[in-house]
């Protein structure tokens, strides 16, 4: 076994599921969001050598399965909201976060989704996004700043600490 | 707040308990990088012939070029030696003490009426062709063929199959036989589809290109010749995989 092939399995054993829910988000559906990524796993395996040597791999798995998804939105769908709007997946499991969430600009969302779901490092996410390191950590910083006002209001609001 | 310490964020904990626990599923992506291999080995099969004319110049190592199979259906005695092959694979792998799933892993059965034409060289002894076809979930087998029997019509030569393992770029061999005294066989499997030509490096000469068509490529060597290595290229020149011969 090649070293990139035995990279993208370790790749894909640490953070399918986390690929998984970042996708749900996007899409607002499971199963076409593990679909995607099953099928974006398998596209890096087959097209491993392609990835060129100062390339990050767990961005370019990202950035294959997120196209996938795009790509295979239904047709009707091309204005569906939860594309352009990416969400919380199972949002009732967290209505304030999901609220909190769906403050933010949907582009700090996605950021957000890929932190804290794919567990992307600053540099992998700014490869996913085509932004800077400096722009991430902005976007987070100011994520978080409106989150914790948010659910911090919320909790105090819902007699919560 | 920094890249080291925002995953111990209010945020980051928020996030942790609505992780899904899904493991996934490895084996279904391998079975989908099979399929892939496999309809790329029918699209490269379509255009076998248009790579080997174009290579033509470069396909045989100081031999002239024998014949050009046209990508139809291997002889149906060509099909029966896969398929009797096919059959010794099944028996071979059924007697391992680890058959079960693992059997069911590594033996795919190859499709004998897909068997093509990709290579024919004149090895000095008469052609020596190079025959292959897919096996059901995608990957290949093989006959190197130098003879025929006279009795029986069956081919004889050698032949192998893609294992189950991720494979490398390209996995070279080198085959003497008796029957061939005067040369040996370079055979390259190539799996990287980057690679558009394998340079066989010879001490005391230049380096030989062989065209890669179907993921295979052939070529003949005097004996006494030393291979020291094979470069596997791109259509650009430049090297995408090395394999030294030690």
């Amino acid at each position: 076994v090649d070293e990139r092939a035995r990279a993208i399995e370790q790749l894909y054993r640490e953070r399918f599921a986390g690929y998984c829910d970042a996708l749900t988000g996007v899409t607002g559906d499971r199963e076409r969001a593990r679909d995607a990524v099953q099928e974006a796993f398998a596209r890096a395996l087959h097209k491993r050598r392609r990835l060129r040597r100062d390339e990050s791999l767990a961005p370019w798995v990202w950035t294959i399965a997120f196209r996938i998804a795009l790509d295979n939105r239904p047709r009707q769908g091309l204005a569906r909201p939860e594309l352009n709007e990416p969400a919380l997946p199972d949002s009732a499991r967290d209505p304030e976060l999901a609220e909190a969430i769906r403050s933010l600009p949907p582009r700090r969302r996605l950021i957000v989704f890929l932190r804290y779901f794919a567990d992307f490092s600053y540099g992998e996410i700014a490869d996913a996004c085509q932004v800077t390191e400096g722009t991430v950590a902005a976007t987070l910083a100011h994520a978080h700043d409106a989150l914790r006002t948010t659910l911090t209001t919320e909790h105090v609001e819902g007699g919560r600490r | 707040m920094t890249e080291m310490n925002d995953k111990q964020s209010l945020l980051a904990g928020r996030f942790e308990a609505l992780k899904a626990r899904d493991p996934g599923d490895w084996k279904a992506v391998r079975v989908r990088v099979r399929r892939m291999r496999r309809q790329r080995a029918a699209v490269v099969g379509a255009v076998t012939l248009a790579t080997a004319v174009l290579a033509a110049p470069a396909f045989s190592i100081g031999e002239r070029l024998a014949d050009l199979i046209q990508g139809s259906p291997a002889p149906l005695e060509v099909q029966a030696y896969f398929v009797a092959n096919d059959e010794l694979r099944r028996e071979m792998l059924a007697r391992r003490a680890d058959a079960g799933q693992e059997l069911h892993d590594q033996f795919s059965p190859v499709i004998a009426d897909e068997a093509r034409g990709v290579f024919a060289i004149d090895a000095q002894q008469g052609p020596t062709y190079l025959w292959a076809a897919p096996t059901e979930d995608g990957r290949q087998c093989w006959l190197i063929q130098t003879g025929t029997r006279p009795a029986t019509g069956r081919p004889f030569g050698t032949s192998s199959c893609d294992g189950t393992e991720e494979s490398p770029a390209f996995s070279p061999g080198i085959i003497a036989w008796a029957d061939l005294p005067n040369v040996v066989i370079v055979h390259v499997r190539v799996h990287d589809e980057a690679i558009a030509r394998v340079d066989v490096e010879i001490d005391g000469r230049p380096a030989v290109a062989l065209p890669v068509a179907a993921g295979h490529a052939l070529g003949s060597v005097a004996k006494g010749e030393r291979v020291s290595a094979f470069v596997g290229r791109n259509t650009e020149g430049d090297e995408v995989a090395r394999f030294t011969v030690g």
